[in-house]
C-alpha cells in the first residue's frame, strides 16, 4: 500500500509539472509608451528573455498602424515574454522624425526612465527635454534599450485546474499501480547482477531517448528517411513496420558512435585491409568504388556474348539512324574506370582474370568498329599516355570513382581530336586540395588528414554562359550559348556524372552546347526533338555501366 | 521483426520487458500476446490473417478432437487444413516446377510470398493437436492461451519448436523471477554475440565463395568454404536459438535446449542428437515413433528413418538439394544402425576416426544444404576433392581471409566445443569470476549492437550515375 502510494504521487507530480502549461499560464506582458510625429508609421514592441541573442522574433506584439499627428499614448500586448531581458520598438513607413516618452513595461511597474540606455538602429538617436527623438533612415528605425531587463512574469495560476490534474491522475495511477509486480524478488540478489542488469536495460534504452530530427545526414551524404504513420491519407499503412525500421536506423541516438565503433574495432585487425559494401580503400590511400560490379570490372571477368553485342549495335545503330535523318553525326565514348587507370593501387587480393586489352569496353569498341559504322572512343589510351608522361594526378585520389578537371580535359582533347575539330588549351597553372569523398573516408576508418597534402590541378576555365534547370531528379540539365566559340557546332550530350567535369570545356567550345544528364543513357522522344537542333550528339559514359547499352535504348522500342 | 534489428533491440523489446516485468501476473500473458501479434505483424501486417486462421482452426479442431466421437477423423481434418497452408504457401510452386519437368507441361507458377515462420508454428500446431488426441494434455480452452503458444514471438520465426505439452503447464503458471531474468539476458546475448560476430562473419566468407562458379577456386578455398559455412549456420542458428531460449527465461518460460555442440560428434546419429534438438525430437515423436520406430525390425527401421530424413530435408526448404541433404544424413544414419558405428568405443583412436568420419559427413552435408542446386553442390563437393580442372582462379587467399577472420575461426572452433558451457552458472561467492563475465557479456553486447547499428550504415555518393 504504501509502495502504491509513493509511486502514485510522484508520478502525480511528475505528470503535473509536465502539464504546467495548461495551469500555470503567462499573460502577455504589457507595454505602454507615447509617441508623436507626422504622418502614420507600421509599429511593433519586442520583448524577448534571450539577453545575448540576436534573434528578436520570439515575443513581439502585433504591428498597428499609429496615426502621428497627435501625442498618442499606446498599448501593446507582448505574447511569449515571460521573463524578458531586452525591449525594442520598431518603426517603418515612416520619412519624419517621431517623439517617444513615458515608457513603461508591466503595468506601469518599470518605467524605462534612464534615457541614456537607448540606442538606434537604421537610424539615429536625439535626447531632447526628456525625450527620446527618433530620426529614420530609409522609412525605418528601431529604438533599442540597451539595459538588461529583470521584470517579473504576469502569471495566471488556475487552481481548480491543476486540482482536477492531480487528483485524477493519483487515481488514475493508483488503480494502475494494483496492477504492478511485486519487487520483493530482488531484495536478496548480489550487486554486480543487479548492476549488470541495469547497465543492459540502460544500453537498450539509450538509442531511443533521441531521435534526429535533420534531414539530410552530413556523414552519409542523403536524406534521411522520414517518419510515415500507421495511418497515412486516411488509409492502413501496410508498409508501416519497414517505414518504422527505415526511420529508426538512420535516426536513433548513438548511431554515429556505434557505427565509428565497429569500424574501430575491424581496424584494430584489420588495419591495412579496409572494405565495406560501398568501398574499398587501395594501398597508398588510394580510394575505390565497389559496387556496380566495380571489382569485377577491374578483374575483367565478365564479358559480352555475342548477342550482347549484337544488341548494344542494334540499340545504337538505331540512335544513329535518327541522328543521321536530322543531318548530325553520332558518337560514343567510353570514360576508363578510376581502377583502370590507377590500377596499381587496387588490393592485390583482387587479381585480374583477363588483361585490360581484353576489358568489356575494350571488347565492345572493337565489335563496333569491326561490325557498325558508329564512331566510338574509348578514352583509356589518352588518359595512360598523359600518365606516363607527367606526375599529375588525373582521378581523385580521395574520391572512390571520377576524374578530376586535368583528367577530364585529357579526355575533352581526345573527343575533339576523335570529332576532328580544334581544342582549348587553358593552363592548368591552380593546384588545390579537396576533402571530396570525406564520408567515405571516414567509414573505412580512415583519418581523412591523410590527404591533405594530395593536390590537384585545375585551370580557371568556367561554364560560359550557361543555364542550368534542375531535373525531376535534381540533377541540373545545362543550355549553353557561347557568342565567341571556339568552333561552330553545336553538341548535344547524354551523359552520367563523368561528364560533369566536361561542361567547361564543351561551353567554351562550341556554340551551342546542351545536356541530358540520365544514367540509363536512354535517347528518348524529348531527346529526339532537341536534336535537329545540333549537328554533334555524343553519349559519353563510365566503362563499368557500358551493360547499360543493352537495355532498350530509343524510346517507345521494344 | 528480428532480433538482431535496433527497432527490436531498442524499442521493441525495451517496451515489452517494461511491461511485462512491472505488470502483476494477470497481464503477462496479454501483454505477451498482444507483443507477440505485433511482432509478427510488423514485417508481413497481411499474412498475420493466415497465422490467425490457423490458430482458430486448431483450437477448433482440438475441441472436436477432445470432444467428437471420430477423434482420428478430426485429428486428421484439422492436421490437413495447418497443414494446407504450409503447402501453399511453401512448396506449391516446387510441386508445379516438378509436374512441369515430369510431364513436360507448362503451369504457370503462383506467385506467393512465404509467411515468415509459417514452417514453425504449424509444427506447433500439429504437435498440440496430437498430445491432445493422446490424452497427454487437455484441450486448452482459452484460445488466447492457445494463442500465445502458437504466437509466442520468441520461438515465432526460428525455435525451438517447443511440443505443447513442455510448455501447457507454464501457459497457466510459471515464475518470473530476478534469476530468470539474469538468466535470459545473459542467454540473450551470447546468442545475439554467436549471430552477429560469428555467423556474419563467416557468412561473408561462404558467401564469397559460393557465388563463384567452382572452377575458380581451389580445393583448399572450397574446403574453407564448406567449414566456413559449417559455422555459419550452426552460429546463426543456435545464436537465434539462444536468443529464443534467453527471451523466454525473461518472461518465465523454461524451454528446451535446441542445441548441444553437434560439432563434438562421433556420429551422424549422434549429431542428430545435438543438432536443432527440437525438430528431431519433434519428428521422433509425430513421425517415427507412429510410423513403428524401431519396433517392427531393423529393415523397417531403416525404412522409418530414410522417411522422416526426407521429410527433415524437405522441411527446411522447398528443393531438391534440401530433400539431398535429408536423405544424404539419413542415409549415413541408417548405415550406423546397420553397422552400430554410432556406439561409443573405448578406444579412444577409434573415437577420433569416428568424430573425423562425422566431420567429413555433416560438412559435406552442409554444401548440399547452402548450394543453390544440386549440380552447383556436386559441382562444389567434387572440386573439394580435386575431381575438378580449376583455372582462372579469382582471388588471392587474403581476398578470404584477413585477421577478423582467421580470429573467428579460431573463436568458432573453440565455442563449438563445451569448455565455456557452465560460464553463465558460477557460484554465488565467486564474484570476481562473476563480475569478469559480466562485464565481458556487456561488452560483448555494445560490440554487438555496433555490429547491429554498422548494418544501417548507407552512405550515398555525392554524383550520382
Amino acid at each position: 500500500m504504501k509502495k502504491r502510494n509513493l509511486i502514485s504521487i510522484v508520478g502525480t507530480i511528475v505528470f503535473a509539472i509536465l502539464t504546467n502549461h495548461y495551469w500555470l499560464v503567462f499573460k502577455p506582458m504589457e507595454t505602454n509608451f507615447d509617441i508623436k510625429g507626422i504622418g502614420t508609421a507600421q509599429i511593433t514592441v519586442f520583448l524577448d528573455k534571450k539577453y545575448n541573442d540576436e534573434d528578436w522574433q520570439k515575443a513581439k506584439s502585433e504591428t498597428k498602424k499609429i496615426n502621428l499627428y497627435k501625442t498618442n499614448h499606446i498599448q501593446y500586448f507582448v505574447e511569449n515574454s515571460r521573463c524578458p531581458k531586452k525591449f525594442k520598438i520598431e518603426i517603418t513607413d515612416i520619412n519624419n522624425p517621431v517623439k517617444i516618452s513615458n515608457i513603461t513595461i508591466r503595468n506601469g511597474e518599470y518605467k524605462l526612465n534612464d534615457l541614456n540606455s537607448f540606442k538606434a538602429q537604421k537610424g539615429k538617436l536625439v535626447i531632447e527635454n526628456n525625450n527620446l527623438i527618433l530620426y529614420p533612415k530609409n522609412s525605418q528605425a528601431v529604438l533599442i534599450y540597451n539595459k538588461k531587463l529583470d521584470i517579473k512574469p504576469l502569471v495566471i495560476f488556475d487552481k481548480l485546474l491543476l486540482i482536477i490534474i492531480l487528483v485524477l491522475t493519483y487515481a488514475l495511477l493508483y488503480r494502475i499501480t494494483s496492477y504492478l509486480a511485486d519487487f520483493e524478488t530482488l531484495k536478496d540478489q548480489s550487486k554486480i547482477d543487479k548492476v549488470f542488469l541495469f547497465i543492459f536495460f540502460l544500453i537498450l534504452i539509450i538509442p531511443s531517448f533521441k531521435i534526429d530530427k535533420s534531414d539530410i545526414s552530413g556523414n552519409e551524404n542523403r536524406t534521411l528517411a522520414k517518419y510515415k504513420g500507421f495511418i497515412v491519407d486516411e488509409r492502413i499503412n501496410f508498409n508501416f513496420g519497414k517505414d518504422f525500421e527505415n526511420w529508426f536506423n538512420d535516426r536513433f541516438l548513438t548511431r554515429n558512435q556505434l557505427i565509428s565503433l565497429n569500424t574501430k574495432i575491424n581496424n584494430l585487425f584489420s588495419p591495412n585491409h579496409s572494405e565495406n559494401i560501398e568501398n574499398i580503400m587501395g594501398s597508398d590511400n588510394w580510394l575505390f568504388y565497389k559496387k556496380e560490379s566495380s571489382t569485377e570490372n577491374y578483374r575483367n571477368s565478365i564479358v559480352f556474348t555475342d548477342k550482347e553485342l549484337q544488341d548494344i549495335a542494334k540499340n545504337l545503330e538505331r540512335i544513329q539512324s535518327d541522328v543521321k535523318s536530322k543531318n548530325a553525326k553520332f558518337y560514343l565514348v567510353i570514360c576508363p574506370d578510376k581502377d583502370k587507370i590507377y590500377g596499381e593501387y587496387y588490393p592485390e587480393e583482387y587479381i585480374k582474370i583477363r588483361p585490360d586489352s581484353q576489358s568489356r569496353a575494350n571488347q565492345l569498341v572493337n565489335y563496333l568498329n569491326k561490325n557498325t559504322s558508329i564512331k566510338t572512343l574509348y578514352l583509356y589510351d589518352a588518359l595512360m599516355s598523359y600518365k606516363r608522361q607527367h606526375n599529375d594526378l588525373l582521378y581523385w585520389k580521395n574520391e572512390n570513382t571520377h576524374w578530376n578537371e586535368l583528367g577530364a580535359f585529357i579526355g575533352y582533347k581526345a573527343i575533339m581530336e576523335m570529332i576532328d575539330k580544334p581544342s582549348l588549351n587553358p593552363d592548368f597553372n591552380v593546384e588545390y586540395s579537396t576533402e571530396g569523398g570525406i564520408s567515405d573516408i571516414k567509414a573505412l576508418g580512415i583519418n581523412p588528414d591523410v590527404y591533405k597534402n594530395v593536390k590537384y590541378k585545375k585551370s580557371n576555365l568556367q561554364n560560359n554562359n550557361c543555364e542550368a534547370k534542375m531535373d525531376k531528379e535534381n540533377e541540373a540539365q545545362y543550355n549553353c550559348i557561347n557568342p565567341n566559340p571556339l568552333i561552330k557546332n553545336k553538341l548535344y550530350l547524354i551523359h552520367d556524372s563523368f561528364s560533369k567535369d566536361l561542361i567547361p570545356y564543351f561551353s567554351n567550345t562550341f556554340a551551342k552546347f546542351s545536356t541530358n544528364w540520365d544514367s540509363y543513357y536512354t535517347y528518348s522522344n524529348e531527346d529526339a526533338k532537341k536534336v535537329k537542333d545540333f549537328d554533334t550528339v555524343m553519349i559519353i559514359l563510365v566503362e563499368r555501366r557500358v551493360d547499360a547499352l543493352r537495355n532498350k535504348h530509343v524510346e517507345g522500342e521494344q | 521483426m528480428l532480433f538482431s534489428t535496433m527497432t527490436f533491440i531498442s524499442v521493441f523489446l525495451p517496451i515489452v520487458c517494461g511491461l511485462y516485468l512491472i505488470s502483476k501476473k494477470e497481464l503477462h500473458n496479454p501483454i505477451l500476446l498482444i507483443a507477440s501479434l505485433i511482432f509478427y505483424a510488423w514485417g508481413e501486417p497481411r499474412y498475420l490473417a493466415i497465422m490467425l486462421m490457423t490458430i482458430i482452426i486448431t483450437y477448433l479442431g482440438s475441441i472436436a478432437i477432445e470432444k467428437f466421437r471420430y477423434k482420428r477423423l478430426a485429428l486428421s481434418i484439422t492436421i490437413i487444413a495447418d497443414l494446407a497452408f504450409l503447402i501453399y504457401f511453401k512448396y506449391f510452386n516446387f510441386i508445379l516446377e516438378n509436374i512441369n519437368a515430369l510431364f513436360k507441361t507448362n503451369i504457370d507458377f503462383i506467385h506467393v510470398i512465404m509467411p515468415v515462420g509459417i514452417s514453425f508454428y504449424t509444427f506447433h500446431c500439429i504437435s498440440y493437436l496430437v498430445d491432445i488426441y493422446r490424452n497427454e494434455v487437455k484441450a486448452q480452452k482459452d484460445i488466447y492461451k492457445l494463442a500465445l503458444y502458437i504466437t509466442l514471438f520468441p520461438q515465432l520465426i526460428a525455435g525451438p519448436i517447443v511440443k505443447y505439452h513442455e510448455i501447457s503447464e507454464q501457459l497457466d503458471e510459471r515464475e518470473v523471477n530476478f534469476e530468470k531474468v539474469k538468466r535470459g539476458v545473459q542467454r540473450f546475448i551470447i546468442g545475439l554475440a554467436k549471430k552477429m560476430l560469428i555467423a556474419n562473419v563467416m557468412g561473408t566468407i561462404a558467401d564469397k565463395i559460393f557465388m563463384q562458379p567452382p572452377d575458380t577456386f581451389s580445393p583448399l578455398i572450397a574446403w574453407l568454404g564448406a567449414i566456413s559455412y559449417t559455422f555459419q549456420i550452426f552460429f546463426d542458428f543456435s545464436g537465434y536459438s539462444d536468443m529464443a531460449i534467453g527471451l523466454c527465461l525473461i518472461f518465465g518460460f523454461v524451454i528446451p535446449e535446441n542445441f548441444n555442440f553437434p560439432y563434438i560428434s562421433k556420429s551422424i546419429t549422434e549429431f542428430w542428437r545435438r543438432w536443432h534438438i527440437s525438430l528431431s525430437s519433434w519428428f521422433r515423436q509425430y513421425l517415427y515413433i507412429p510410423l513403428g520406430g524401431n519396433r517392427l525390425g531393423l529393415k523397417r527401421q531403416c525404412i522409418n528413418i530414410g522417411i522422416v530424413f526426407i521429410l527433415t530435408g524437405f522441411w527446411h526448404g522447398a528443393a531438391w538439394n534440401f530433400i539431398f541433404w535429408g536423405m544424404w544424413n539419413g542415409a549415413f544414419i541408417i548405415f550406423e544402425k546397420i553397422t552400430n558405428w554410432h556406439r561409443e568405443s573405448s578406444k579412444l583412436w577409434v573415437n577420433f576416426i569416428k568424430h573425423i568420419y562425422a566431420i567429413f559427413v555433416f560438412v559435406i552435408g552442409w554444401v548440399m544444404f547452402r548450394a543453390d542446386s544440386m549440380p552447383q553442390a556436386w559441382e562444389f563437393i567434387k572440386n573439394m576433392f580435386g575431381c575438378i580442372k580449376v583455372h582462372n582462379i579469382a582471388y588471392n587467399w587474403s581476398y578470404y581471409v584477413g585477421n577478423i577472420e582467421i580470429i573467428t575461426f579460431v573463436a568458432a572452433i573453440i565455442l563449438s566445443m563445451p569448455i565455456f558451457s557452465k560460464i553463465l552458472f558460477i557460484p554465488r561467492e565467486r564474484k570476481i569470476l562473476r563480475t569478469v563475465v559480466n562485464v565481458w557479456l556487456i561488452i560483448l553486447f555494445v560490440v554487438s549492437v555496433a555490429k547491429v547499428a554498422a548494418s544501417t550504415y548507407n552512405p550515398f555518393i555525392y554524383f550520382r550515375f
